[in-house]
């Protein structure tokens, strides 16, 4: 029996009213009763028959298609898991965001291999008892079809397996392979001090169809931050990438035939003819004179905020000296941390002082976002991260920091405190339980610069179709901590009804508590489908795959 | 300069003039009519009703309606910058602008923003 569901929606092969609901066929759910989100209570009824046929004359309000169509996830859950599926020792990074590759990495950082997700296939020569899956049927390849494996890194080159970015028109992924990190931290010839070296970081881009390498890019003694993608940021075909050594913002554009060009570098020189401009007039012979561009900019921005605050002239130069030069070093002391594009003329950067630009942990230290455009060179305005002013449009505008017009429809409809009303309930109640206002919005400001593609387009996480416990599971694809028991979505609607139920682990479930779990899950962006994975200290890695049957 | 505005010479003498709706005993009296001659050759169905000279309120609008002269000033476009790009610009010209005079109160309110990493967060905030 095979079934191919061609349409994330289209999927009545056998209409089953789902049977653990009580009150599966009360009337539509009074709209006042989910706060606000009226669109929850479209259909009349939760069986998914009887949605099928209010679809067939009931027409969703303008604008809200996607959100009203989405409300079928509801009857369409991954709730069958096939425990430990025997499948190859890879490790499952991600799924694409338009669904058509799994990508995966050998045990041992060199090869890419790509997988093609189907819906459950097989076939069988014996009688198939309608309710258990006959045992040839719970396989890997059941789901995935391989397309082809390629040895992206050489003899002492790892690949990062945190690293992926998928650019969807012409689905080409980029991937970064890097050699061992040495600890050399002197500042050589550019760089500053307090950041580590690697010797080479290159970056790939592939055709994932089949697996072409069409371009390279490589880093020779630098450092960028690979971990989770968040030393690059793709917006439609450009990628900026941060070398946090030389400080450095590389912006390249990933041309259609495939190749990775550079068209901007922002660090010393802001302007493309500055470098040509200090030279002809003999300046840059004297050596590191000048400040680089882009903290002359910063400075200069400070320094005209600060001239603009006095009124009065003869208090001016007194307001200068004490906000402006007695902290000039500490401004010139700041790096470059983070980056992403907000559109395609602006980057949104972080900056901050050395000891915490390598690690990701940004709460302690104080750091300053910019808003540059690349194009006039301008920082545009600039907020410290304790900013009410800035936290206020975290609030209301989340999700412009992570537009991208080429993204697929998905990834438009992510959750978030700005398009969620429960979301943003959440949000409030931890504003409301912060001790301190100032470390609060610091807390949220963390997050910010936007990590490109960090968060799973599936409706599964959507929060105003399920709940789910956050901190156990969110669509944010992050390592967790493996819990004991299983994982419930819950609905948004009938808020007693648990639709399903994802257990990472073995089916048995009891195994050592002592050794260190850790969890991750990959969710297909639209069909019910699911992979959880747990890895143990010292013992093979679990792989479930939860699916509808 | 554009067009004259119809004259209204019945308002500038009397007080109140009853509208000719009113006289009718409507319950649609009071409404002010553009066209001080409309309902002029209305017969008040009340013949115990006193045949004045009822002149209507005339409506004049409070400003200019007609359109720009200058052809081209009233282009609708789309803003090609997101809405948070535009809060950013709108903010940072805010703050530009120098300050003419400004009280004390909010020279300080405003100075949070350049607040420098040496001060930290220790100092509350005083911005409202």
């Amino acid at each position: 029996r095979t079934s191919t569901p061609a349409e994330k929606s289209n999927n009545p092969h056998r209409p089953t009213p789902t049977p653990t609901l009580p009150g599966a066929c009360d009337a539509s759910a009074p709209p006042a009763a989910t706060g606000g989100a009226v669109m929850v209570g479209f259909f009349r009824s939760g069986n998914l028959a009887s949605r099928v046929f209010d679809r067939q004359f009931l027409s969703p309000r303008p604008g809200a298609t996607v959100n009203t169509v989405r409300q079928f996830y509801e009857n369409l859950v991954p709730s069958y898991t096939i425990y430990d599926i025997d499948c190859p020792d890879y490790s499952f990074r991600k799924f694409t965001d338009d669904g058509k590759y799994l990508v995966a990495f050998s045990r041992n950082h060199q090869d890419l291999i790509v997988y093609r997700p189907i819906w459950l296939t097989f076939s069988c020569h014996e009688e198939c008892d309608s309710h258990d899956l006959p045992a040839n049927a719970e396989r890997f390849d059941s789901f995935f079809k391989q397309l082809y494996s390629i040895s992206l890194a050489s003899s002492n080159e790892y690949i990062c397996k945190d690293f992926f970015l998928y650019m969807e028109c012409h689905q080409y992924g980029l991937f970064a392979t890097s050699t061992a990190q040495s600890n050399d931290s002197s500042a050589t010839d550019g760089a500053i001090h307090g950041v580590p070296s690697i010797e080479k970081i290159t970056f790939y881009l592939v055709r994932l169809e089949d697996g072409a390498i069409l371009d390279e890019k490589a880093f020779c003694n630098d450092f960028i931050n690979l971990a989770h993608s968040i030393g690059a940021y793709l917006y439609e075909d450009l990628v900026c990438i941060v070398s946090l050594r030389y400080q450095t913002i590389h912006v390249l554009q990933i041309r259609d035939s495939g190749s990775l060009v550079e068209v901007r570098r922002i660090g010393a020189f802001c302007r493309e003819d500055d470098e040509l401009f200090l030279y002809s007039h003999g300046q840059a012979a004297q050596g590191n004179s000048f400040l680089p561009g882009i903290k002359q900019r910063l400075l200069s921005y400070i320094f005209r905020k600060t001239w603009n605050e006095e009124p009065d002239q003869a208090l001016r130069v007194q307001h200068l000296k004490k906000k402006f030069y007695f902290h000039f070093q500490d401004y010139v002391d700041l790096i470059i941390w983070k980056v992403q594009f907000l559109d395609r003329r602006h980057l949104f950067i972080k900056f901050g002082s050395v000891d915490g630009g390598v690690t990701r942990s940004t709460d302690q230290n104080l750091a300053f976002f910019a808003v540059y455009n690349m194009e006039t060179t301008d920082i545009v305005s600039l907020y410290q991260n304790s900013s009410e002013e800035l936290y206020s449009l975290f609030e209301h505008y989340y999700d412009h920091f992570h537009a991208n017009p080429q993204n697929s429809s998905h990834e438009k409809f992510i959750s978030s405190h700005s398009n969620s009303v429960h979301a943003l309930d959440q949000l409030c109640t931890i504003k409301n339980k912060a001790s301190s206002s100032s470390q609060f919005v610091k807390k949220m400001m963390a997050s910010l610069p936007y990590t490109c593609q960090s968060q799973s387009p599936s409706p599964y996480f959507d929060l105003s179709i399920f709940r789910y416990d956050e901190k156990l599971i969110s669509a944010i694809d992050r390592h967790r901590h493996c819990t004991e028991h299983p994982i419930k979505f819950i609905s948004v609607r009938q808020p007693n009804v648990v639709k399903f139920k994802i257990k990472p682990g073995s089916d048995s479930g009891g195994s050592d508590s002592r050794a260190k779990r850790i969890s991750s899950f990959l969710f297909h962006p639209f069909f019910p489908l699911a992979l959880s994975i747990q890895q143990t200290y010292m013992q093979p890695t679990v792989v479930n795959v939860h699916f509808r049957r | 300069k554009g067009r004259a505005w119809p004259e209204s010479s019945g308002t500038a003498q009397t007080s109140r003039p009853r509208t000719a709706a009113a006289a009718m005993g409507s319950p649609l009296g009071g409404w002010p009519s553009h066209n001080p001659q409309n309902f002029s050759q209305l017969v008040p169905a009340d013949p115990s009703a006193q045949p004045t000279n009822v002149t209507p309120t005339t409506y004049i609008a409070a400003h200019r309606t007609d359109p720009p002269v200058t052809p081209g000033t009233a282009v609708i476009t789309t803003e090609p910058r997101n809405i948070l790009l535009r809060h950013f610009y709108q903010n940072s010209e805010n703050k530009a602008r120098p300050k003419r005079a400004a009280p004390e109160s909010a020279a300080l309110r405003n100075g949070k923003q350049a607040r420098s990493p040496a001060d930290g967060g220790s100092q509350s905030s005083t911005r409202s």
